[in-house]
């Protein structure tokens, strides 16, 4: 049993530490609220002035820098205006020049140069951000020391600043670190992408040449990705097909990536032999990214290779091959016509969804009048196959509109007897 | 014998002194790592990619599931508020879980949606879908018209049917704020470790003025019903210091249905939401964590503080009664589902503390709520106590009761500051006192019902009926 006396201590105790914290909290909100309404108000008041003062100014050509209204002392209502006003002008197309050097002229990029050594991560991570959103170019070399930071958000605010900031220091800071920092994981590959993505096809030599890292799988496959979400360029392609043989899944379907995003761009011989033989891989993601390559090389040969991934064992895989063959239109209708005569029900309502997502019924129903019989039969056979498999909008849309034609006649028919003949 | 009685009697009035005593105590950590957890994060906005985020193709595409039955009042205010959002790539498909009102035909009519041909695979099993409505004016939104299957029919369905890999699903009488949904992602773009699951605040739209298109806020107000106001304490504190707190010891069990997004291939490898459950969200999350841990690879499941969806809630104590009930149903029901995680040093942390926490204080908890107030009052009564325990036990019961519901307006106060008069301050400071002098008491008896309903095998959904948002917002009051 709890002695008498200590029960007493405990309630005392309790309610008095529970009073005290409630009393703080209760006076720390009232402060805080009082204190915030003032102080946004008069930042309100504070950023219509100097808005209005600072677009006069650099309108007339003058530099704002120059001038005592605009300096003031760090932390005070009057800098964090500035700043405000600074951060939103940078934005606008006839300032974007100007802003920059205005923010070193005033003191903000030295100001915030400072504190990217400070101890606090978040200090350095809004410092890093700040300098990034002034453009400042002059805090380039500090940021790239910064890239050996141990801390993630510290290096992908870097790394993010960097691409803010551009030019070709930024980039080469960024590239030349890029191995380390990803296998590391210090910089996930999406932040880095997204990255160098803003400094367009000009990373592209960069991220082919460096050498550094190219032992490690991963990184490889990193370098790759990123290349597949840049411009299409030769040089990538040819990288890319240089490790389209790799014996890690993860190379070989970005790999596939980069040419799947590429088109038909190629200087490399052969391209379509050497991805034809990955339709086959063991890995179902490696077969997905090849027919998206081949589409996008337009190697129309490969049809009936592509016509058998619509039973693969890969969901995604058979539909990706569906979508494939009605982009190859005409030259799929023998494919089509195999599928939708046999068994697979899921593969026949692959091709005929991929086909009316394609527009790919509207074609068929336009051969319905070529002088080609051969096109013109195989055409009316898919039209009546997918009538009977219960894809007949376009059909119906097709009656809708205006007008009478033989097309529509032999719709009729068809719709009425399950055959237009 | 007596003697025998007397013993238990004071023994029982210890035990429900010391479950008050650890469960403050859980709270009181909860409530200290949410405030240091919550400034760093606020710090940390200032300098967050999300905006980059939305103009991104490197931000990977989302499907929005709405599965809405018999939603007339709000379903078009949710949809547009899906289609409003700031996002680069998303799709929302509405899965009508077979409503007898107008809801279907009012979505047609207003999106001008045709019926198309469209191949339903199932790789999670659901009643039939009768047909697919789409429009090339919105061809982001699809419209799926199903047999009645629940809840968690109707989202293994829109999984079944979106091509995104992650998926969030909303309820249909819900407000998205703009951009909510790119900073719920904002976590899984940033992370080295896969996040399988990721939740954002739901706070109550009762009360909110709406602008004329019906899905921005113009006004954040308080409502004037009292009942209301005690739902809007509690959300406060559940979302912002229970749920900010287990995320900060990643053991996170809850994730609101109402608005939170899950990795599609994790969901459907965990075999999707489980048809029958009563609080699908809750049960997914668990699983979620039995399925990771059982295949032993790392993951994260998220809570962020700052997106927000705008719900409502219900307005009545018979409803509020019907919701609670329903809550706690489902959080025995997915423990239950999942007791093979209990005490088992397979599954970590959550099965060796997280687990054992809600059963012994979330599960069970009421029962020694609802008979321990009488209990000890009617012990010191009976002369089988003395006041200094009674104080203690008031202490422990109401007063540090009050003192974490007054932290939670604090916190809100000191944080977010989403309602910004100083009389909606003042108001929900009363009202977090207040919600300790009855309130709390009818809330734990709702889920001592549920645990007595789960006991005796009764464990059906309990329809909510909300007024919806048709009446309101003709007065422009939502």
């Amino acid at each position: 049993m709890l002695d008498q006396g200590i029960v007493i201590i405990i309630i005392k105790t309790t309610i008095a530490v529970l009073l005290l914290l409630t009393t703080v909290l209760f006076l720390t909100s009232i402060i805080r609220r009082a204190y915030n309404e003032r102080k946004y108000r008069k930042l309100d008041d504070l950023k219509t002035v100097f808005d209005k003062k600072m677009r006069e100014t650099l309108d007339s050509g003058a530099m704002p820098g120059t001038r005592s209204e605009f300096r003031s002392s760090p932390r005070s209502d009057a800098w964090q205006a500035i700043e405000d006003i600074l951060l939103r002008l940078i934005n606008e197309e006839r300032y974007k020049d100007k802003v920059p050097k205005l923010c070193s002229a005033l003191g903000y990029v030295s100001f915030y140069e400072k504190r990217i050594v400070n101890r606090s991560v978040q200090v350095r991570a809004l410092s890093v951000d700040k300098l990034g959103r002034m453009k400042s170019e002059a805090s380039v070399p500090k940021l790239i020391a910064l890239l050996d930071d141990q801390n993630p958000e510290v290096v992908s605010g870097v790394v993010r600043s960097l691409s803010k900031i551009g030019g070709q220091a930024a980039m080469h800071g960024i590239i030349e670190r890029l191995p380390v920092l990803l296998d590391r994981s210090i910089v996930t590959p999406k932040a880095m992408g997204m990255a160098l993505q803003s400094f367009d096809a000009a990373a592209i030599p960069s991220l082919v040449e460096q050498k550094s890292g190219q032992d490690k799988l991963w990184v490889i496959s990193c370098v790759l990705d990123i290349l597949s979400r840049l411009p299409a360029d030769p040089r990538s392609v040819h990288l890319a097909a240089v490790h389209l043989s790799s014996t890690n899944v993860e190379v070989r379907s970005k790999a596939l990536k980069v040419l799947g995003a590429a088109g038909n761009i190629s200087t490399v011989h052969n391209l379509p032999e050497l991805v034809l033989p990955l339709l086959r891989d063991p890995v179902w993601f490696v077969r997905l990214q090849a027919i998206r390559s081949i589409r996008a090389l337009k190697y129309e040969a490969a049809t009936p290779l592509i016509g058998k991934l619509i039973f693969d064992e890969s969901w995604q895989v058979r539909n990706e091959a569906a979508q494939a063959l009605t982009v190859f239109g005409e030259r799929s209708l023998d494919i089509f016509l195999d599928i939708l005569t046999g068994t697979d029900r899921y593969a026949k309502d692959s091709i005929c969804e991929e086909m009316e997502k394609t527009n790919f019924p509207g074609r068929l129903i336009k051969n319905l009048k070529v002088s080609d019989r051969v096109l013109q039969k195989k055409s009316r056979q898919v039209l009546e196959l997918m009538h009977s498999l219960g894809f007949s909008t376009w059909l119906n849309e097709y009656l809708a509109r205006e007008g009478a034609d033989t097309e529509k006649e032999f719709i009729r028919t068809m719709m009425k007897t399950g055959s237009g003949a | 014998m007596k003697k025998i009685l007397i013993i238990t009697v004071i023994w029982f009035n210890y035990c429900v002194g010391i479950y008050f005593g650890v469960l403050n105590t859980i709270y009181s950590i909860l409530l200290a790592l949410a405030l240091f957890v919550i400034f760093k994060h606020l710090r940390r906005i200032k300098y967050s990619p999300y905006k980059e985020f939305t103009l991104s193709p490197e931000t990977p595409p989302v499907t929005i599931l709405i599965a809405m039955h018999n939603e007339e009042g709000v379903v078009l205010r949710s949809i547009r508020s899906a289609l409003a959002t700031e996002y680069p790539f998303f799709e929302v498909i509405i899965i009508n879980d077979g409503s007898t009102d107008g809801t279907l035909q009012k979505v047609i009519d207003a999106f001008s949606l045709k019926k198309i041909d469209r191949v339903y695979r199932t790789f999670l099993k659901t009643k039939p879908v009768k047909g697919f409505y789409h429009s090339l004016e919105t061809p982001n939104l699809l419209v799926v018209d199903k047999e009645r299957g629940g809840k968690s029919d109707a989202l293994n369905c829109g999984i079944n049917i979106s091509r995104s890999p992650y998926f969030c699903s909303l309820d249909a009488d819900s407000l998205l704020e703009k951009d909510a949904l790119i900073r719920v992602m904002t976590p899984l773009l940033d992370s080295n470790v896969p996040v399988v699951a990721s939740g954002g605040v739901v706070r109550i739209i009762n009360g909110l003025r709406l602008t004329d298109d019906g899905i921005t806020i113009e006004k954040i107000d308080l409502p004037d019903n009292t009942l209301l106001l005690f739902e809007i304490v509690e959300y406060i504190r559940g979302f912002l210091f229970g749920r900010v707190g287990w995320d900060t010891l990643r053991s996170l069990l809850i994730l609101s249905g109402t608005f939170s997004l899950f990795h599609k291939t994790s969901v459907v490898e965990a075999g999707g939401f489980m048809v029958g459950n009563v609080a699908e969200d809750m049960e997914m999350i668990v699983r979620l964590h039995r399925h990771m841990l059982k295949k032993k690879k790392p993951y994260r499941i998220r809570f962020v503080s700052d997106p927000i969806c705008w719900t409502e809630a219900p307005d009545d104590l018979k409803m509020l009664g019907r919701q609670r009930r329903r809550w706690h149903l489902g959080l025995i029901q997915s423990i239950f589902q999942n007791k093979e995680m209990m005490f088992n040093p397979k599954f970590g942390k959550i099965g060796m503390a997280v687990l054992p926490y809600y059963v012994f204080f979330e599960i069970l908890g009421p029962v020694i709520e609802v008979l321990g107030y009488p209990f000890v009052i009617i012990s010191y009564f009976l002369g089988i106590l003395s006041l200094d325990f009674l104080l203690l036990f008031l202490t422990l019961a109401i007063f540090y009761g009050v003192f974490l519901s007054t932290a939670s307006i604090f916190l809100e106060e000191l944080t977010f500051r989403r309602y910004p008069k100083w009389s909606h301050f003042f108001k929900l400071l009363m009202y977090g006192v207040l919600e300790n002098f009855g309130y709390r008491q009818i809330n734990s008896f709702w889920r001592f019902q549920a645990l007595i309903q789960f006991l005796i095998g009764k464990g059906e959904w309990e329809y909510v009926r909300k007024k919806g948002a048709k009446d309101r917002a003709e007065a422009g009051v939502i």
